[in-house]
Order: C-alpha cells, then structure tokens, then sequence
C-alpha cells in the first residue's frame, strides 16, 4: 500500500482535530497537582475507619444479654 | 518572549492542539478515552518542557513525547492488541467536505487495526519524517523501522481493502 496516498487525509484529520479547543483554563487544570484533592482524602478516610471502629465498638463490647 | 513557563507552555498547547487531539484520538476507543489520554500527555509534556528549548522544532518534540507516553500507557494497561477503531469524531464532527469523509474513516479504522508501535510508525511516516528520523524518536534501529513500515504497509493493504468491501 501506498502510505503517501494516506498523507491528504492525515493533514484534514489534524485539522478537524484542531477544532476541538482546549483553553487556558483546561490545559493549567492538567498539570498543576490538584493538592486540595489530596488533604480531603486524608480526613475522610479516617473518619470512616473512626466511624466502622466505633460501631463495631458499641455493637460488639456490650456482649449477649440473654 | 514570554517569560512565564507555564503561559509559554499553554500557548504552544493552543498553537499545536491539533497533533495532541488527533494522536489521543487514534489511540483512544472513546471520548472519555481519549480526555484521559490528554491529560497524560499533557502532562508529560510539562515535565519534560524544560528540555524542549533544545530541540529544533516544537512538533518534533511534540510527536516524540507523546507517541512515547501513549505507548507507555498501553504498555501498562496490557490491553489488548487488537483494539475497536474510533470512528466517533468523524461521526460527531461535521467536516463541510463529505466526499472525503470516506477516507478519514477508513483511516482512522485501518490505523485502529494496528499495535500501539506500529500507529506511531505510521503517523511519523505520514507526517513525512525519514526512517533516521523515526528511529530516534521512537528509540528504533533505521532498518527495524524500515522493516516494521513495510510489514505494516502489506497490512494496511489488507485492512483497506478489507474496510472497502464492507462498505460498499
């Protein structure tokens, strides 16, 4: 096969391509660490541990009343 | 001359948008695919922008880090090799010239048959790099990327021909 048949198609599928614009805001969005994320994840994690540790605390210490 | 690396940085993005969207897309299944693809390889290219003033010419730098951060990625995932073209931006743009509709569909589909290496192969190719050229940016002996292209060109020959029948 000829490959530089392909070349035309090549160029108009760059140039289609190009119209999907990414701005400013998209591009920065990409490569600054989201660092927020981050600390938030800290906190819910251990308050969920706090929360299964609690309820298996309450559940499981008072033992069986009958 | 812009002093701010990261305005530099986002306006060579802007200036040359449509190699990064259109290697993402040939790589990608779907759209989600592809947004991800482009927040890596943009990435990447942050990274290593301070070496880009090195090299002569932006595209060059440009199609070297990304081919090699798209074929990192598939790489990692160990997908398989053999991947369903994507033919959806065709489909959802509408390109004012329909007569060659056809032709972009029957790349983006013959391309989609190949493995990660060989896409990159052929896009360098089409973009009118030499062997020497490929081979330094995809880290390739000048006749290994020799023997590659002429492989993939039989294959690509029986793709089309194959994607022809079907449609008519």
């Amino acid at each position: 096969m000829n490959l530089d048949k392909l070349k035309p198609t090549w160029e108009q599928f760059k140039v289609i391509n190009a119209m999907d614009e990414m701005d400013e805001s998209d591009i920065l969005s990409c490569i600054e660490p989201k660092k927020q994320e981050y600390y938030f994840k800290i906190p819910k994690r251990i308050a969920q541990n706090a929360l299964i540790f609690s309820f298996l605390i309450m559940t499981l210490s008072g033992g069986c009343s009958i | 001359m812009e002093s701010d690396p990261k305005k530099l940085f986002v306006a060579l993005i802007r200036q040359n948008q449509g190699i990064v969207n259109s290697l993402c897309r040939l790589y990608a299944t779907s759209n989600e695919e592809m947004k991800d693809f482009r927040q890596d390889v943009l990435l990447s290219l942050w990274k290593g922008f301070p070496q880009y003033k090195e090299e002569s010419k932006v595209s060059t730098w440009m199609y070297r880090v990304t081919l090699n951060t798209l074929i990192s990625i598939y790489r990692k995932k160990k997908r398989v090799l053999l991947t369903e073209p994507f033919s959806e931006s065709v489909e959802s743009l509408h390109f004012q010239n329909s007569g060659s509709d056809d032709d972009l569909l029957v790349l983006q589909q013959a391309i989609g048959f190949l493995k990660p290496l060989e896409k990159a192969l052929v896009i360098l190719y089409l973009e009118g790099y030499d062997n020497k050229e490929i081979g330094t940016m995809l880290s390739l002996s000048e006749t290994n990327v020799s023997t590659k292209l002429n492989r993939i060109k039989t294959q690509l020959r029986k793709t089309v021909k194959t994607l022809q029948n079907e449609s008519r």
